[in-house]
C-alpha cells in the first residue's frame, strides 16, 4: 500500500532556509543596485549638469572627481590571496627547527650496551606477563625519541624492548555478578529500581525516609450495602427493617451483656460492703473504715441506677420486637402476601419457679434495705443540716434581740411600745417556730410510712422492668428463612412496585481527593433491598490523601442519580489490608420520592396507624460496609506513609490531613492523657466496653510504647552522659529556644533569648503554662452556657491550627513565590485593551474582575483589598429629602390652619421650584428681588408675599419651626393660596443645603 | 548540657555524569541531641550551570543542637538528584559525612556513590532513566555491612560548615 506523506518540515530548517534565501535576495539586489550604479554613472552625473535655475553649478566638471566617494574603497584597501607556503618548503624550514623521529624499527644492538647479547626472561622460564598493546609505528617512534635522549638506553630492559608492566587491564569483570544474589541479600542493602518520575510536591522534603515518590497504596474494599429505608420498600419492609434493626440491637446488646455484668457488679459490691459491715461490726468504725463504706454504699447506688435502666431498656427492646412482628403479622393477614422473608420466633426458656422467687425476693430486699439506709443517711443529714441552721438562726436572733433592747434603752420609750415590742417578739418567735415546725421532718414519722413506700416503689420498678419471677426467659430468634409470595399472587401495585425493584441497579464511585478514580460494576436491587459488590481497589497514590469519598448511585435504565455520598476517614499508617474488618457507613438521603405503586417512597408521611395518626417520615437510608486499608507489597512491606515524622518539623506528614482529625487524634493519641483521664474517671477495668482502653493502658504502663523505635547502643549511653535526662529537660534556656522554633504563640516573636540559664527567669512561661491547663478546662462563666464554651474553646484551637498552618505554608514556596515573572504583552491584548475604551465607565451590572494573586508569603502591608461588589440592593436611603421635606410641610401647614382650606397654587410651585437651584447657585444675592418681579408678572394680579428660607439640614424639626416662625399660615382671607417649594442641594460630607420658598397669594 | 551550632552552606556538587542537579539533605543525630532551632532537612533548588559542570546550590545550613553526651554526633547525610529535560527525577548519589568535631570554619567534599543494578537495569538506566536506589537509605548513614552491595562512584559535594561548640569543655570535651 502506497502512503502518501507529506514531509513535515522542521521549523528550524524552514527557518534557516527563508533567512537564507532572504539575505541571498539581500545580496542579490545589492550586488544589482552597485552594478547598476556604475552603469549609471554618466546619467548620474548629467543630473548634476542639470541647469538649476540661474544659480551656477557649485563645482565644475574637472574638479567633480574629487568628491566621487566610489575611489575610496579601492584606494585605500588591497585583496590579496590566502598566504601559502608549499609544503616541501615549509618542511625543509621546520626541519631546522623539529626533530622527527623516525618510524623505522630500531635494531637490537643500538638499544643494548655494546657486546651484550639480549636476554629473554621468558625464554629461561619466567613469568613476564602481557605487555599492553602498543602499535608498531607507535612503539618505533618511541624507541627512536628514546635513543636520542641522554642516558636513553636506561629505558631498555635486557630483551631491548622498552620495559613495561604487565598490562593491567583484566580480561573479564571482577565484579561477581549480581543475579543471583537477590535473594539472601540483606534487606537494608536491597535496592529497588526506580523510574526516573516527575517530582510531585507532596513529598518534598523526605531525605531520610524511603521513597521520594510515595510508592503507596491505599485499598479501598467495597463489600456491599444494605438499605435500612428504600422508596421502594412496602410497608412491609419498613416493618421488617425495623424489626431486623431491633433485633441487631437486642443481639449487641445481648453480646455486650451490660445488664449481666452490672448485676455482677452490684453482687460484688453488695457482699464486699457487707462483709466489712461483719467483720468490724461491733467495733468502732476508724475514719478511713467509715470513708471506705460511704464510697461502696455510693459505687452500690450508682450501679444499682445503671443496672436498672439496662435492664429497663432491655426489657423495653424485647417488648419493641414483640410489637413489631405482631405487627408485621397482622399487616401480613391483611394485605394477604409476604414481603419479606422474616421469622421470629421466641424461644421459652423454663425456670426453676421456687429459686427464682427466692432470687428475686432477695433482690427485693436488698434493694429495699439499701435504699432504707440511704433516705435513713440523707434524713441524718439533713437534720444535721437543719439543726446547724437552727443554731445559725437562733444565734443571729438572739444578736437582733439585744440590739432591740439596747436601742429601747436609748430611746426610753413608753411601756405600751416595750409591750408591742414584746408582742412583735412574741409573734416573730412563734412565726419562726412555725417556720421551724415546717422545715423540721419529724424523726419517726415521715419515716415509717416511708418504708412501706420504699417496698410498693421498689416492687412496681421491678414488675417494670424485669420479668416477673418463675416466668419463663424469652428469648427471641430472628430468621430470614421464609418465603415471599410469589408475584402471580400479588395485587397490582405490588406488582408493579417488584417490577421496580427489579429495574433499578446500583453502583459506587470511589472518588479520592474529589476525583474519580474508580467505580463498581453496577449490581441488581435485591429483593431484600440488598447489594454485593465485593470489589477491593487499589489505589496507587501520589498525593496526600485529603479525602476517600463513597458516592452510591442508582441506576434506572440509562439514567443514574447520585443517592448519596459516604465519606471514609483516611486510616491511620498502621491500618493494613488483611487486618482491618470492614466497616459499616450510615448514609442517608433526602430526596423526596413518591410512587402510586406500593412502595412507600422517601420523605413521604407514612402511617401504620388505621386512622392515620402517629404519620413518621423515613428517608432513603442504608449502610454501606467497605474498608479502606494501606496495601501490602510483593515482599510483605507496608505501602503506607512513615507513621509521623518529627515533631516540629516543617512537613507535616499525613498525620495531619485536616484540622479536625489534626486536633481529634492528637487527644486520642496521648496516652498519658488517657491515662489520666481514665485514673480520674475510675473505669471499671472489668467491663467489657473497657477492654481495650485497659489493654491500651497496660501497655502503656509496662512501658513498651514509649520505648523507641530504634536499636543503637545507648545502653552505654548513660555513663558518658554530660547531664541527667531531668536537668536536661529542665533547662529553661533550652526549653524556650525550642518553644520559640515550634512556634508557640507565646514565644514566637521572641527575639533575644538569654545566652546564660541563670538569666532566663520563670516567669518566661507563666502564661504558656497557664494557657496549657485551661486548655483542657471549658471555662463557663465567660459563656452563656457550656456548648457555647466548647464551641469557643473549639474555635479557638482551629485558629490555631490555622495560625500553625500559615507558618508552615510560609516555608513551602511554590515557584511564582520565588521568580517573578510578568506576563508579556502581546497584541490580542492590546486589542482587549482597545475593545475597554468602548465598555461603559460603570457597567450596569458589574462582572467579577480576575485579580491578581498574592500569595501568602508575599504578603505585605498593602497588597489586601477586599472587592465589593453590590449587584442589587432594595429600600436604599437615596439623599432625597427633598420631596419628603416638601410633603412634611404641607401637611404641617394644613395642620396649622385647621379651620381654613388650604388650597395650593400649583402653578406657583413649579416656578418657585424652578427658581430655587438658581438662589443656591448665586448665593442668595441679588436675585431675590428680580425674580419677585418676574414672579409679579406670571401670576397677574394676585397679591404674592412670600420669601426663601435657607437652612442646613439636620433634622425636619428645625425646619418645621422655621417655618412656623414664619407665620405664613396665620393668614385668614378666604381666598388665600400657598405655594411651597423645597430644594436640596447635597454637598459632599453629607451636608445639604436646603431651601424653602414659601409664599402665599391672595386672589383679588 | 553543651551546645553545638553548625552554620554553614551547601556549596554545590562537582563530578557527575549531567548536571541540572538537587540535594536533598537531613541531619541524623542520637538520641542525646536535641534540636534547639533550625530545620534539620531540606532540599536545595535545580541547578543548571552555563558553563561548567559544577552546580552551586549555595543552599543554608544553620542548626542549634543541645546534647547532653557526644555520642550520636551529628552527621549530614546528602542525597543528589538529577532532573533531566524531561523534568522527571533520578537518583545519582548517596552520601555522608560527620558534622566536623573541632570549632571553626571547615570545608568538606563529600563522596557519593549510587547503587549498581543488575545489566538490565543498567541497560534500562541508560535508555529510560531511573535507577536504583536503597530500599532503606538510613543505610546511607548507618553502620550495616555493605559488602554485598554493588555501587559506582559518583561525583563530590562540597560543603562549608561553621562549628562553634558551648559548655563541651565543662564536660572534659576539649576543642
Amino acid at each position: 500500500m502506497m502512503v502518501h506523506e507529506s514531509p513535515t518540515l522542521d521549523p528550524l530548517l524552514a527557518g534557516l532556509v527563508t533567512a537564507f534565501i532572504v539575505t541571498a535576495v539581500i545580496i542579490t539586489l545589492l550586488l544589482f543596485l552597485k552594478l547598476r550604479r556604475r552603469d549609471n554613472r554618466p546619467e548620474f552625473r548629467r543630473l548634476q549638469d542639470l541647469p538649476m535655475g540661474e544659480e551656477a553649478p557649485l563645482v565644475r566638471d574637472e574638479e567633480e572627481d574629487a568628491f566621487v566617494i566610489e575611489k575610496s574603497s579601492q584606494d585605500f584597501l588591497e585583496v590579496r590571496k590566502a598566504g601559502y607556503i608549499g609544503i616541501r618548503k615549509r618542511i625543509q624550514r621546520e626541519k631546522e627547527l623539529l626533530y622527527t623521529p623516525s618510524n623505522r624499527p630500531v635494531p637490537t644492538s643500538i638499544k643494548l650496551p655494546e657486546n651484550v647479547q639480549p636476554r629473554y626472561l621468558e625464554d629461561e622460564g619466567l613469568y613476564v606477563g602481557k605487555r599492553p598493546p602498543v602499535s608498531q609505528t607507535n612503539k618505533n617512534l618511541l624507541e627512536n625519541r628514546i635513543l636520542k635522549m641522554e642516558e636513553g638506553k636506561k629505558w631498555f630492559g635486557d630483551d631491548g624492548s622498552v620495559i613495561a608492566l604487565p598490562d593491567p587491564i583484566k580480561e573479564s569483570s571482577t565484579r561477581p555478578p549480581l543475579f543471583h544474589m537477590e535473594e539472601d541479600l540483606h534487606p537494608a542493602l536491597q535496592t529497588v529500581y526506580r523510574k526516573a518520575l516527575k517530582s510531585k510536591d507532596a513529598n518534598m522534603y523526605i531525605a531520610g525516609t524511603a521513597d521520594p515518590e510515595g510508592d503507596y497504596q491505599l485499598d479501598v474494599d467495597v463489600s456491599g450495602l444494605i438499605f435500612s429505608h428504600h422508596p421502594l420498600f412496602s410497608r412491609e419492609h419498613v416493618l421488617g427493617a425495623r424489626l431486623a434493626q431491633l433485633y441487631d440491637r437486642y443481639l449487641t446488646r445481648q453480646h455486650n451483656n451490660l445488664t449481666g455484668h452490672l448485676t455482677d457488679k452490684l453482687n460484688g459490691l453488695r457482699s464486699a460492703l457487707r462483709n466489712m459491715l461483719e467483720i468490724h461490726g461491733g467495733q468502732s468504725l476508724t475514719q478511713g473504715m467509715q470513708q471506705r463504706i460511704y464510697d461502696y454504699s455510693l459505687e452500690v447506688r450508682n450501679t444499682r441506677q445503671l443496672r436498672d435502666s439496662e435492664q429497663e431498656k432491655d426489657r423495653t427492646l424485647l417488648k419493641n420486637i414483640i410489637k413489631v412482628w405482631k405487627d408485621i403479622k397482622a399487616l401480613r393477614e391483611f394485605q394477604k402476601f409476604t414481603n419479606t422473608p422474616y421469622k421470629l420466633y421466641l424461644r421459652k426458656q423454663n425456670v426453676d419457679r421456687a429459686s427464682d422467687e427466692r432470687e428475686f425476693e432477695d433482690e427485693i430486699l436488698a434493694e429495699v434495705m439499701e435504699l432504707e439506709a440511704e433516705s435513713e443517711e440523707d434524713y441524718q443529714r439533713r437534720l444535721a443540716e437543719y439543726k446547724k441552721q437552727l443554731g445559725e438562726w437562733k444565734l443571729s436572733r438572739r444578736k437582733q434581740k439585744a440590739k432591740k433592747k439596747k436601742r429601747k434603752k436609748k430611746e426610753k420609750g413608753k411601756v405600751q411600745d416595750d409591750k408591742e415590742e414584746i408582742k412583735g417578739e412574741d409573734q416573730e418567735l412563734s412565726e419562726s417556730e412555725g417556720f421551724v415546725e415546717e422545715d423540721l421532718p419529724k424523726p419517726e414519722a415521715p419515716n415509717m410510712p416511708d418504708f412501706d413506700s420504699i417496698e410498693q416503689r421498689v416492687r412496681e420498678k421491678a414488675s417494670r422492668i424485669c420479668r416477673k419471677p418463675g416466668e419463663p426467659v424469652l428469648i427471641p430468634e430472628l430468621c430470614a428463612s421464609g418465603n415471599a409470595t410469589a408475584s402471580e399472587l400479588c395485587p397490582r401495585a405490588e406488582i408493579a412496585r417488584r417490577e421496580d425493584v427489579t429495574r433499578r441497579h446500583l453502583f459506587v464511585k470511589i472518588l479520592y481527593n474529589d476525583k474519580e478514580v474508580s467505580r463498581t460494576e453496577s449490581r441488581p436491587l435485591n429483593t431484600d433491598f440488598r447489594v454485593h459488590f465485593g470489589q477491593i481497589f487499589n489505589l496507587k497514590i501520589i498525593n496526600c490523601p485529603q479525602s476517600i469519598n463513597l458516592q452510591v448511585f442508582e441506576e434506572i435504565g440509562s439514567s443514574c442519580s447520585l443517592l448519596a455520598q459516604v465519606f471514609i476517614p483516611v486510616p491511620e499508617p498502621s491500618v493494613l489490608t488483611g487486618s482491618a474488618p470492614l466497616e459499616e457507613f450510615e448514609f442517608s438521603s433526602n430526596q423526596r420520592v413518591m410512587f402510586d405503586h406500593e412502595g412507600v417512597g422517601s420523605d413521604v408521611p407514612l402511617s401504620f396507624e388505621a386512622d392515620g395518626s402517629n404519620n413518621q417520615t423515613l428517608l432513603t437510608s442504608g449502610k454501606l460496609s467497605c474498608c479502606v486499608s494501606w496495601g501490602i507489597g510483593e515482599d510483605d512491606v507496608p505501602l503506607a506513609p512513615p507513621v509521623s515524622q518529627q515533631p516540629g518539623g516543617v512537613h507535616s506528614g499525613l498525620g495531619r490531613l485536616d484540622t479536625v482529625t489534626c486536633i481529634g487524634a492528637g487527644e486520642l493519641l496521648d496516652i498519658k492523657k488517657l491515662r489520666e483521664w481514665a485514673t480520674q474517671s475510675r473505669l471499671d477495668p472489668n467491663d467489657p466496653e473497657n477492654a481495650p482502653i485497659m489493654q491500651l493502658l497496660k501497655v502503656a504502663r509496662s512501658g513498651e510504647v514509649t520505648a523507641p523505635d530504634y536499636f543503637r547502643l545507648e545502653q552505654l549511653q548513660e555513663e558518658f552522659n554530660f547531664v541527667t535526662d531531668e536537668e536536661f529537660e529542665s533547662s529553661k534556656r533550652f526549653r524556650l529556644l525550642r518553644l520559640r522554633n515550634k512556634g508557640v504563640a507565646e514565644f514566637r516573636n521572641y527575639k533575644c533569648v538569654p545566652a546564660l540559664e541563670s538569666e532566663v527567669s520563670d516567669k518566661v512561661f507563666q502564661d504558656y503554662e497557664k494557657r496549657l491547663k485551661e486548655e483542657d478546662i471549658i471555662d463557663t462563666k465567660e459563656h452563656l452556657d457550656s456548648h457555647r464554651a466548647l464551641v469557643a474553646k473549639y474555635l479557638q484551637k482551629i485558629r490555631e491550627s490555622v495560625i500553625n498552618r500559615f507558618l508552615l505554608a510560609k516555608h513551602r514556596y511554590l515557584l511564582s513565590d520565588l521568580v517573578i515573572e510578568e506576563e508579556i504583552t502581546s497584541i490580542g491584548f492590546l486589542g482587549i485593551n482597545l475593545f475597554k475604551l468602548a465598555e461603559p465607565k460603570r457597567p450596569l451590572k458589574p462582572q467579577r474582575k480576575e485579580r491578581k494573586k498574592v500569595t501568602a508569603q508575599n504578603l505585605s502591608d498593602g497588597d489586601i483589598k477586599l472587592l465589593v461588589n453590590i449587584i442589587r440592593a432594595y429600600d436604599i436611603p437615596v439623599r432625597r429629602p427633598q420631596s419628603k421635606i416638601e410633603k412634611i410641610l404641607k401637611e404641617k401647614i394644613m395642620e396649622w390652619r385647621p379651620r381654613h382650606p388650604t388650597r395650593w397654587n400649583r402653578f406657583c410651585t413649579t416656578t418657585l421650584k424652578r427658581f430655587l437651584p438658581k438662589l443656591e447657585l448665586s448665593g442668595g444675592r441679588d436675585m431675590a428681588e428680580g425674580h419677585r418681579h418676574e414672579l409679579q408678572s406670571l401670576l397677574g394680579d394676585n397679591r404674592i408675599s412670600g420669601f426663601p428660607l435657607h437652612l442646613p439640614f439636620s433634622e425636619i424639626r428645625p425646619i418645621i419651626e422655621a417655618v412656623h416662625s414664619t407665620g405664613v399660615h396665620n393668614i385668614q382671607a378666604s381666598n388665600v393660596e400657598f405655594a411651597l417649594a423645597v430644594y436640596v442641594h447635597p454637598y459632599p460630607d453629607n451636608v445639604l443645603s436646603v431651601w424653602v420658598y414659601l409664599a402665599s397669594l391672595v386672589c383679588p | 548540657m553543651a551546645e553545638l551550632h553548625i552554620i554553614g552552606h551547601i556549596v554545590g556538587a562537582s563530578g557527575f555524569p549531567q548536571n541540572s542537579l538537587f540535594c536533598k539533605w537531613g541531619v541524623h543525630t542520637g538520641g542525646a541531641w536535641r534540636l534547639l532551632s533550625g530545620l534539620k532537612e531540606g532540599q536545595t533548588q535545580v541547578d543548571i550551570p552555563q558553563t561548567g559542570d559544577v552546580a552551586y546550590w549555595s543552599h543554608p545550613i544553620d542548626l542549634h543542637y543541645a546534647t547532653k553526651g557526644i555520642q550520636g554526633w551529628p552527621k549530614l547525610h546528602l542525597q543528589v538528584w538529577h532532573q533531566d529535560s524531561f523534568g522527571r527525577c533520578q537518583l545519582y548519589g548517596y552520601g555522608y559525612c560527620h558534622v566536623p568535631s573541632s570549632p571553626g570554619h571547615h570545608r568538606i567534599s563529600c563522596a557519593t556513590w549510587r547503587p549498581l543494578g543488575s545489566w538490565q537495569e543498567q541497560l534500562a538506566q541508560t535508555f529510560v532513566g531511573g535507577g536504583p536506589q536503597l530500599r532503606s537509605p538510613d543505610l546511607i548513614y548507618s553502620g550495616a555491612d555493605r559488602y554485598r552491595l554493588h555501587t559506582e562512584a559518583m561525583g563530590t559535594v562540597d560543603l562549608e560548615l561553621g562549628v562553634i561548640m558551648r559548655h563541651f569543655d565543662k564536660y572534659g570535651v576539649e576543642s
